[in-house]
């Protein structure tokens, strides 16, 4: 199964879904392969990190960058049981490559305006990749969502891309906390640091992606 | 009721990947940065030059309008334009 993580905007949280997502999935004992394909190379940078302290299990972290990312993708899913892709906050020909192949594409939104607009574009390039690869689905998920219960932002964001039917739109949303920052400095997961409330969000939208679990009722700041 | 079907044009996977908005590899804003030669007889600095008009509204912003973001973000830019300019006569120069 290849996931691809892409967006128009940057700081939206890629990277950081990419390796946790990795490191859950290694966790679990799935055959996972990490894809950097941002040329700004985090996701290597962390697996560096992670070898350095000694954390275990190890993540596989490979770069791979260029026009016929399909084609490379193509051949290492059969090699592999779970593929995650980061293509960096851009419309790059490594994006629009990885989504020809992929089965799921998942699209972080930040809940500001400006991060709405570049999706409704990122929405046209994975539309447009569903016409040639008919296999691909998209998921949005909202991320960096304010904790404070009276800032409606993140509902709002939520009942705009409701509107787009070819999308689906993940139930759990990953707010904004400091156990993100801290876990990439200490080259673990969420899921390792054991921050409870990442722990709960990084968990519901592991099943929602990967098992196809819907949790029961809206996630909160403080669920 | 006649349903009505818009003809949806479906490109090639090649025309699709060479639509993406930034060439394979690289960052949106990618200039060559002159500290990186090694040769030492190649000039690595510059002063950085701000026009009058620019540096006596930065004075002015730094005066009344301390704290504000939007201003901060004009400053900002105005400094990087400057700052690309510099490279930019540098590279030239060489």
């Amino acid at each position: 199964m290849i996931l691809v993580i892409g967006s128009e905007k940057g700081g939206c949280g890629k990277s950081t879904l990419a390796i946790n997502l990795s490191v859950m999935s290694v966790r679990e004992g799935i055959d996972t392969l990490l894809v950097d394909a941002d040329i700004q190379g985090s996701c290597n940078e962390f697996s560096q990190r992670r070898d350095e302290l000694d954390i275990t299990p190890r993540l596989q972290v490979m770069m791979k960058h260029g026009r016929n990312l399909h084609r490379e993708l193509a051949d290492l899913q059969h090699r592999y049981q779970r593929i995650i892709v980061d293509t960096g906050g851009r419309d790059s020909p490594e994006l629009r490559s990885s989504l020809l192949v992929a089965q799921t594409a998942l699209l972080p939104v930040q809940p500001t305006q400006l991060d709405l607009w570049a999706t409704e574009k990122a929405f046209q390039v994975t539309s447009t990749a569903q016409d040639l690869n008919p296999d691909l689905h998209t998921l949005v998920v909202i991320t960096r969502a304010h904790t404070n219960l009276l800032v409606t932002t993140a509902r709002d964001a939520m009942q705009f891309l409701s509107e787009f039917p070819h999308v689906h739109l993940c139930h759990t949303i990953l707010y904004e906390r400091l156990a993100w920052q801290k876990s990439i400095l200490e080259g673990r997961s969420v899921v390792e640091l054991r921050d409870a409330k990442a722990y709960t969000e990084m968990k519901l939208l592991y099943e929602e992606i990967f098992n196809g679990g819907v949790p029961q009722g809206e996630t909160g700041p403080n669920s | 009721m006649v349903a009505f079907h818009r003809a949806k044009q479906v490109p090639t996977p090649d025309e699709f990947i060479d639509a993406a908005s930034v060439p394979a590899g690289r960052l949106q804003r990618e200039l060559p940065l002159p500290w990186e030669d090694k040769d030492p007889q190649k000039p690595k600095s510059f002063n950085l030059r701000i026009d009058e008009q620019t540096l006596a509204k930065l004075h002015w912003l730094a005066d009344y309008t301390p704290g504000c973001r939007s201003v901060q973000s004009w400053v900002k830019q105005a400094l990087d334009e400057a700052i690309e300019q510099g490279i930019q006569a540098l590279l030239n120069r060489r």
